[in-house]
């Protein structure tokens, strides 16, 4: 083994591109809050809230760059134990906090902390990757892959209790990147799609049923059903949820090539889009910077996918790599996603726009990535 | 892309077999990604840059779009509180065709609970638009059975509309109004400003089933309901009038006809009425023509009719008295216009009050000529025939009366019998108000009364046009004209009736100097009772074809309305009138 230089140590560690697209892509999304928050009462305080958050991501980034991830292959239990509490802390009384309809957010003494599934993201692809890499890069047994799911199923079934289908959706999307990187056979995946189905059309018709026994929404909650059932068919619309959506299309096709401009942006400014600096910050940017921003937003999530798909093939290990994957498809589901429900291909869910969406647990949640990232690639020829 | 290239992979052979087919994983994750990629901006691509300026088009649409709160129209009163016109519980039923998913049924769905063509609703519902009205006005429960059928992407709004409860009634008076409610014509567009109120408006976020979403209010001004107007019009004379106007028109094979019911004593109008008549409910289905207030915006020739000015005049300024005898020829030639009587008669020795009761043409040119034409202008301007007479109605006609400075040589030999000068019936009945109430030209009106505006002062101005002893005069002069002359059709019984007939030629209309032969304006003016007259009736009945005198095609309505006005008013006879000369001759 050659032994390196103190700079050579320092530029392996470095992703020069990685860092780059996520300095762009955090810059894109502050200029994006400014202008979304410019016309809101407080429009300011968010802005400085938003720019905050950035600040606090710095700190899990750099302590997931400097620490070695191998090692957290050995803290397996704890890490378990922590993410079903920060998945179930919600629903403990005197800890949670409702808003919208579900109860998401973390609280103590009544005040509004971080949202725990955030976070827990980034434990479960740990924890995740830990088994999947155990498989040794072939999943081609049946109890194999069930194991998988029982993580998944136990992860989810946590998340719906909140509830929040949406992140239940983007755990599910980091499993199956998770998977294909894995080295899971085709015919599971085949196999999961239809127990999925079935699953779906399962889940609805016992909630219905349930809803009917007890005579209330007792399961899922009903804006949530309605939100599936938009987008299988959009023409029904129980709930205005295709009126957000009418909006957002129509905010984000009257930008046109090059937009209304910055803070110009007319339906934006006038409350036509319902969360425009956070869930919604994508139809600001389209009606705002036109086709040209939105290319340049697509752009740098390109590159930033590329890159962390570059860092997995890069690992030294399949641990490394499959984490690298899971962070890769938390990131590609939520994007495709997010902006695909603002332009009417997606059902539309309360799942942020990585990087560029309002909201301090995500950003964090996100730069924590990004240094876990690093924390791969810096690694990447051993020690 | 410059992204690090796996340089691990490569460098450490042991890991290798840990990972079997990682590269060929890892490519279809990246086509993977960039597929995701590459169709999100596609469906940008579509978005903003294809279908992008409609979307621009619904936001300039959507963000210039309030919802406008209606207010509801005032009622329309009678002088006893009965109403003429209201505003009854509506809906209006709008749609967002976008959100109606099974647009066919949806428009069967409102054919069947609203009434109308299913293809015209999927018409409706298939355009591309964010709003379109389905309904509007429609009726409360059939609006309310279609609403029972959630339907997604329908909207409702609660509205109100006209209604008119008894039709024909005072229609033209009334007028109508439009689809938003503003006042068309009539009193309705007169007194919009009372009537309509004030539309409140709502700017900000609504989402498709039109509720409001919390916050997203940017401006909200509450509707003003309009007021309530009391008019001066009686309804039950107001009906006796158009029956019987529209009896006396088709029993002489008028093409129309006009009527005003007036108090002399103050104008206030009691029932006006025109015919044809239209219903204002379904306005759209009439002819324009039935939407004349005729006695307010129709001009003719008076006439025979304007003798009781003439008369008035001369008695007024001292050179007569209605006693005062005049030798008549057959004829008379002024200014190189032989003037005739209607009908033929020997050379005459008659007072002034038979030459009104008798209505002479050469009596009343000389008449006019005793005044010259500028005192004859003078009493016809003091009588109000050369002036609006103010009335609160859109659209009042001036007659046409020229000054004398652009009079020919026969003009001071036509105007005293009422040809060469055209005036409205309510300028004639103004006029005769003032020989009916001693002396005052009052201001014609409808409006009585605005409950809820006390503070609107309604002032109609008065101004003096005779003494009051001339007015007495011609009183007993137009009695004369009832109980001995060419009115006795009007009389009434047990009551003094003071008139005057008028058989007015009409002018022709092809552009040529002259008269329409066999075209007549027949008419009769009056009032009762005679000695204190609170009734003043003006009929004019246009082109009758079976009979063209006034005394008998108008006279007989004259009656009928007259008797009924006393008998409804429980108006008692009055004292025997002073000073009705008997006629000295033939």
């Amino acid at each position: 083994m050659i032994r390196k230089t103190r700079s050579k140590q320092f530029l392996d560690a470095v992703n020069v591109p990685l860092m780059v697209w996520t300095l762009a892509l955090v810059g894109y999304g502050t200029v994006m809050v400014a202008s979304a928050t410019s016309g809101m009462t407080g429009g300011s305080g968010l802005l400085a809230r938003h720019l905050v958050g950035l600040g606090l991501g710095l700190v899990p980034l750099a302590l997931a760059w400097m620490f070695d991830y191998t090692r957290l292959r050995g803290w397996q239990g704890p890490l378990i134990a922590l993410g079903a509490f920060l998945l179930i802390s919600p629903r403990i009384p005197g800890l949670g906090y409702e808003a919208g309809g579900a109860t998401s957010w973390l609280s103590v003494f009544g005040v509004r902390l971080f949202q725990p599934s955030e976070p827990a993201k980034i434990i479960f692809i740990v924890v995740l990757a830990s088994v999947i890499s155990s498989f040794k890069g072939r999943i081609d047994e049946p109890r194999h892959a069930l194991k998988v799911m029982g993580y998944l199923g136990g992860a989810v079934g946590f998340i719906l209790l909140q509830p929040d289908l949406g992140t239940g959706l983007v755990f599910i999307a980091i499993t199956l990147i998770m998977l294909i990187a894995g080295g899971m056979k085709g015919r599971y995946f085949a196999v999961m799609l239809l127990v999925a189905t079935l699953g779906i059309v399962g889940i609805v018709a016992i909630d219905s049923s349930l809803d009917q026994l007890f005579g209330k929404d007792v399961a899922l909650k009903e804006y949530q059903l309605n939100r599936l059932l938009v987008f299988v068919e959009p023409g029904l619309d129980p709930s205005g949820a295709g009126y957000n959506l009418a909006q957002s299309k129509i905010a984000v096709g009257s930008g046109g090539l090059t937009g209304k401009g910055l803070g110009q942006g007319t339906q934006s400014n006038l409350h036509f889009i319902p969360e425009r600096h956070t869930d919604f910050i994508f139809s600001v940017l389209g009606e705002e910077l036109g086709f040209l921003g939105v290319v340049l937003l697509l752009g740098l999530y390109l590159a930033l996918l590329i890159t962390a798909l570059a860092i997995a093939t890069s690992s030294r290990d399949l641990y490394g790599a499959v984490i690298a994957a899971g962070v890769l498809g938390m990131w590609l589901f939520q994007i495709l996603e997010n902006i695909g429900m603002t332009v009417g291909m997606m059902p539309i869910t309360g799942i942020p726009l990585p990087f560029l969406s309002f909201g301090s647990s995500a950003m964090v949640t996100n730069l924590c990535a990004v240094g876990l990232l690093l924390s791969v690639w810096s690694r990447r020829y051993g020690t | 892309m410059s992204a690090p290239r796996g340089k691990g992979t490569r460098s450490r052979d042991s890991a290798a077999k840990e990972r079997p087919s990682r590269t060929g994983r890892f490519s279809a994750l990246l086509g993977a990604l960039a597929l995701g990629l590459a169709v999100v901006a596609g469906r940008l691509v579509y978005i903003q840059m294809i279908v992008g300026p409609e979307y621009a088009a619904a936001a300039a649409e959507q963000r210039t779009r309030d919802i406008v709160l209606s207010p509801q129209r005032g009622f329309i009163l009678d002088r006893e509180g009965e109403v003429l016109a209201e505003s009854v519980e509506a809906r209006t039923v709008y749609a967002v065709p976008n959100s109606v998913a099974d647009k066919p049924g949806t428009a069967n769905a409102i054919a069947s609970t609203l009434g109308g063509d299913p293809a015209a609703y999927l018409e409706k519902l298939s355009r591309d638009t964010s709003f379109v009205y389905i309904a509007r006005k429609a009726d409360v429960e059939r609006v309310e059975a279609l609403r029972a059928l959630e339907i997604s992407g329908l909207g409702f709004l609660e509205d109100s509309r006209r209604v008119y409860p008894s039709n024909e009634l005072a229609c033209q008076v009334l007028g109508f109004v439009g689809v938003d409610d503003e006042g068309l014509s009539g009193l309705e567009l007169y007194y919009d400003d009372l009537l309509a109120g004030k539309e409140g408006r709502l700017i900000g976020e609504r989402d498709t089933q039109n509720r409001p979403i919390p916050g997203g209010v940017a401006y909200e001004e509450e509707a003003v309901d309009g007021q309530d107007i009391v008019l001066t019009i009686d309804k039950d004379i107001q009906y006796q009038a158009q029956i019987a106007l529209a009896e006396a028109v088709g029993q002489w094979g008028g093409k129309s006809g006009s009527l005003v019911i007036m108090d002399p004593r103050n104008g206030e109008i009691l029932a006006m009425a025109s015919v044809p008549q239209f219903n204002p409910n379904d306005f759209g289905s009439y002819d324009d023509s039935a939407y004349r207030n005729r006695p307010v915006v129709d001009t003719y020739e008076p006439g025979s009719t304007i003798k009781s000015v003439t008369a008035s005049a001369v008695i007024d300024s001292g050179l007569f008295t209605p006693e005062s005898m005049f030798d008549l020829p057959p004829t008379i030639e002024v200014g190189g216009r032989t003037i005739h009587e209607s009908h033929d008669r020997p050379t005459v020795n008659w007072s002034l009050t038979e030459i009104v009761t008798n209505s002479s043409n050469v009596g009343s040119v000389k008449l006019g000529l005793a005044l010259g034409p500028e005192g004859l202008y003078d009493y016809l301007d003091r009588f109000g025939l050369t002036e609006k007479t103010g009335v609160d109605f859109p659209g009042e006609a001036k007659g046409w009366l020229p000054t004398t400075d652009q009079w020919s040589a026969s003009t001071i030999a036509t105007v005293p019998f009422g040809q060469g000068v055209s005036v409205t019936s309510l300028q004639l009945a103004r006029a005769l108000s003032a020989i009916a109430n001693g002396g005052s030209l009052v201001t014609p009106h409808f409006l009585r009364q605005v409950p809820d505006s006390p503070e609107i002062a309604l002032d109609w101005s008065t101004e003096s046009a005779i003494k009051p002893e001339t007015a007495g005069a011609m009183r007993a002069v137009l009695t004369d004209v009832v109980n001995e002359g060419t009115g006795s059709a009007a009389a009434v019984p047990g009551y003094q009736v003071a008139g005057k007939t008028g058989t007015a030629q009409k002018a022709r209309t092809d552009g040529q100097p002259g008269y329409a032969e066999g075209k007549y304006v027949a008419s009769f003016s009056g009032f009762i009772p005679a000695e204190n007259p609170s009734i003043l009736i003006v009929v004019t009945v246009d082109e009758p074809s079976n009979a063209i005198y006034g005394g008998t095609v108008a006279a007989p309505t004259f009656a009928r309305l007259a008797r009924f006005c006393v008998e409804h008013l429980k108006i008692p006879p009055g004292a025997p009138v002073t000073g009705v000369s008997q006629p000295a001759g033939g």
